[in-house]
């Protein structure tokens, strides 16, 4: 007997959060809203502006000069590089996702759903500090991979215990050979299988596990001296720690040590992490030094009084916190971390969309300040300016499609007065003109710059050359479609940065392949060479 | 003979092309739709029903690069929830002597307009911002497209039943109502023969060639009827064609159904490409000419694109 099996299909209807995109953001050209609606370029393959498209791919960004050291205990198994956030229009069970990669597929690492309760509570503003109960569900995960050409990428899926209505899905594009072209994601449901048994879900909460049993017997453990217990523990990953310190009184007592806890990255458990967690960590934080909460906290699973309390357990040893993609971070949660924790250096607060100027006015009392990452955030000039002249030991900034800086000439005019910066990523800079020229003369010591898409920037004012002959050190040098940068330009550059690693030029149709060859030979260290889109250049060539 | 073949496989082409893209995109034609009087209300919203002819200036038998492209003249048609919006834009021929294709600037600034009105990146009473943020989007492409192109874009606001539009250059549109024009565009030019047009320049002749700025945009606002026809054509209509002859061939529409309006497109494609290589005939162009100083006979041979709407009370049929 034929039985009837019915398929309700819906394409994604809107992006709720991501990590990053190529597009600039108020355009719709490369940018993470095109991945909603129906398939509209599949099976073509190619670099379309209708795609949605990843801001980076490969492992070039982590050998610039800007790359951060990886916090310890990070376990390999944790891929994701990058999430695009998914909102349907109809809840379902899951059985089937279609993810329709249009131009080097294989960065899919994980699909997961969401089972969200606060929608129930949206625009309640009685509710607005509560916390709620956020389940994430894999999917499917898996590793990266590189495909020729496009695909529908269509895994088997772990059945979901839950309907849903939110998908997120994981990218790790290191693999691919360039950009990752994303057209539209479908979400299937077999009506059928909603009667059979759901299956029981297991999650591990470690929170859970950390309470102690009455166990008196150390076993041989207390034979060793307790730095040898320490070391031994430090290979191990948080959730082996945290279910370790249910074996034994000892072990509790050296799993609970704060010193085991001075590098802390929960980005990798950003599903099951929430207030509760953090109230049961923070008691063995006090010797924090690196804490990495990116991607945590979605739907108000963590929130802004539950972070804030960590914040106040640390204190002067928290030098590195990373917060990308926080939608709990707000203007209290930074003036909590600028007021208990003045010694950061590295802050990243890219993606944080809840953080305005008085927030961002608290920033510039972290005069210790070496790193900061402000890529799409909604941070004004003012603000960035109070910045930049009380942090005066800034090397690595981030302003990346920072789209409410309005005069970025101005910007880089007080970075030129107050800092001397290393690396300095200034995609989608467009109001950046004549600034480049004073920062060349100022900031010698670049070694890294990313002046992608800064379409304002005009080749015969001189800005290039007076920037490559002054800066020497550079090894990475974004000028990604800028039209007129020319022969001449380039020619400098082979000449003054013999240290060269990675060189974009693409969408250029000046500079000719003469100049292209004398770069690659004039610097030996050259990786990565992005001519594409240039009409002088036939061929993409990386070595 | 043969060009008469040729010439009725390109109008047949044309005319398909027409038809087949606007079922599929703004679904404001479809044959079998009658308006029922029996649920028309006072306040029923309105829609278009538009249909889009064109033919190339060359008499060669060129094939279609792409739907709705017509020699160098390029056009959309696009619906969303709250407004139907039609576009034409006329590329600048002269960047052939650069080798490049004087259509693609134009095809890629309408089909950016298509897909902004369709993601929703539109706002019914500004049809300039579309235009502006078309323009930029084309800047924000890593291909960096090189040409020049008039624009002009109409938008119907449902509810309001008004008609905002926003022009750029020597194309144009005209509201005719009960056999009169009551409406209709400026044209923009600096110099005879010389519109304003948005361009995309290689870095060596930026400053010598022309570049308006998407902000100069002439932009109107008027109020429409059930009936009204709204005309929109590139220069090569306007040019070979007098507003009485337009008249002559807009009173043939006696309906609402989209076959009418098709017919009535192709017929005034048809007549201006004729006229437009009719040596002898003293055409529009050759009239403004003589204005100017400038001695010209004849039509005006260019590409011709048309796209005729008649507004029609009620709900576009689904």
């Amino acid at each position: 007997m034929e039985s009837e099996v019915k398929i309700y299909q819906q394409w994604a209807k809107d992006v709720g959060d991501y990590s990053s995109q190529y597009g600039s953001e108020a355009s719709m050209s490369y940018t993470a809203s095109n991945i909603t609606g129906p398939s509209s370029i599949y099976p073509i393959c190619g670099d379309f502006a209708q795609a949605a498209v990843l801001r980076t791919y490969g492992t070039w960004w982590e050998s610039a000069p800007s790359a951060r050291k990886q916090i310890k205990r990070t376990p390999r198994n944790f891929t994701s590089k990058d999430f695009i956030e998914l909102w349907f229009e109809r809840e379902v069970f899951p059985t089937k996702v279609e993810i329709f990669e249009t131009y080097n597929p294989g960065a899919v690492v994980r699909i997961l759903a969401c089972d969200n309760q606060s929608k129930n509570f949206n625009g309640n503003g009685a509710s607005e500090k509560k916390q709620l109960n956020v389940r994430w569900f894999v999917l499917w995960e898996g590793f990266p991979e590189a495909v020729d050409g496009s695909r529908c990428f269509s895994p088997n899926l772990i059945r979901c215990p839950f309907s849903t209505d939110i998908l997120r899905i994981e990218f790790n594009s290191s693999l691919c050979g360039y950009y990752t072209g994303l057209d539209a994601v479908r979400l299937k449901e077999q009506i059928e299988s909603i009667t059979e048994t759901l299956t029981k879900l297991h999650l591990q909460d470690i929170n859970g596990l950390s309470a102690a049993l009455d166990i008196s017997d150390n076993g041989y453990f207390d034979l060793l001296p307790g730095e040898v217990i320490q070391e031994i523990l430090s290979f191990l990953d948080l959730p082996s720690l945290c279910r370790l310190a249910t074996v034994s009184h000892l072990l509790y007592k050296h799993c609970c040590d704060p010193l085991q806890f001075k590098e802390l990255n929960l980005q990798p458990y950003w599903t099951r992490v929430n207030d509760y967690m953090l109230t049961h960590l923070s008691c063995r934080c006090r010797h924090l030094q690196k804490l990495d909460l990116s991607w945590c906290g979605a739907f108000r699973s963590i929130t802004a009084e539950g972070f804030t309390r960590l914040v106040l357990t640390c204190n002067i040893h928290l030098k590195n916190l990373r917060l990308a993609n926080c939608s709990f971070v707000n203007n209290d949660v930074i003036k909590a971390i600028c007021k208990s924790c003045p010694n950061i250096i590295e802050l990243d607060l890219q993606g944080c969309s809840n953080v305005d100027n008085f927030g961002y006015a608290h920033v510039s009392h972290l005069r210790l300040l070496r790193s900061i990452n402000l890529y799409r955030s909604i941070i004004d000039i003012h603000a960035l300016i109070a910045i930049i002249r009380s942090c005066n030991q800034l090397e690595i900034l981030n302003l990346g499609s920072c789209s409410n800086v309005n005069d970025f000439d101005a910007v880089v005019g007080e970075l030129a007065a107050h800092c001397k910066l290393v690396c300095l990523d200034l995609w989608r800079a467009r109001s950046l003109s004549s600034g480049l020229k004073i920062l060349s003369q100022n900031c010698r010591r670049l070694e890294e710059i990313d002046l992608g898409w800064c379409s304002n920037l005009q080749s015969n004012s001189g800005c290039f050359l007076e920037l490559f002959q002054n800066c020497r050190q550079l090894k990475k040098v974004f000028i990604t479609a800028n039209r007129t940068v020319c022969d001449q330009d380039l020619e400098a550059l082979a000449a003054c940065c013999p240290l060269l690693e990675q060189l974009d030029i693409l969408g250029n149709s000046e500079v000719g392949v003469h100049t292209i060859e004398r770069v690659m030979q004039c610097c030996p260290k050259l990786k990565l060479l992005d001519v594409s889109f240039c009409a002088e250049i036939g061929a993409l060539v990386v070595e | 003979m043969q060009s008469l073949v040729v010439y009725g496989r390109l109008l047949a082409r044309a005319v398909v092309s027409g038809l087949n893209s606007e079922v599929a995109v703004s679904q404001s034609s479809q044959p079998s739709w009658t308006p029922s009087c029996s649920q028309c209300t006072y306040s029923r919203p309105l829609h278009l029903v538009t249909a889009i002819a064109g033919l190339s200036k060359s008499r060669a038998l060129v094939p279609v690069k792409s739907k709705w492209s017509f020699g160098d003249d390029s056009c959309f048609s696009a619906s969303q929830k709250l407004a139907d919006v039609v576009g034409v834009a006329d590329g600048v021929g002269g960047w052939r002597e650069y080798g490049i294709d004087p259509s693609l600037f134009p095809r890629s600034l309408m089909d950016t307009c298509e897909r902004l009105v369709q993601r929703g990146h539109f706002s019914p009473s500004s049809p300039k911002d579309v235009i502006c943020q078309s323009y930029q989007e084309l800047l924000d492409n890593k291909t960096h497209l090189l040409g020049s192109s008039t624009v002009c874009v109409v938008a119907l606001h449902r509810e309001e039943k008004k008609l905002y539009s926003a022009n750029l250059g020597d194309s144009g549109f005209m509201v005719i109502r009960s056999g009169e024009v009551v409406h209709r565009s400026e044209e923009q030019q600096h110099y005879f023969n010389t519109p304003f047009q948005l361009s995309v320049a290689p870095p060596v002749l930026q400053g010598s060639v022309l570049n308006d700025s998407p902000q100069v945009a002439d932009s109107t606002m008027f109020d429409v009827l059930d009936g009204d026809v709204i005309l929109l054509g590139t220069d090569g209509l306007f040019d070979n064609l007098s507003d009485d002859m337009i008249l002559h061939h807009i009173r043939r529409l006696k309906d609402h159904k989209s076959e009418s309006v098709q017919n009535v497109a192709n017929g005034l494609v048809k007549d201006a490409h004729r006229k437009g290589f009719d040596p002898d005939y003293n055409s529009p162009f050759a009239q403004h000419a003589a204005d100017n100083g400038f001695h010209f006979e004849g039509g005006k041979p260019d590409d011709v694109t048309v796209i005729l709407s008649k507004v029609t009370e009620g709900q576009p049929p689904t």
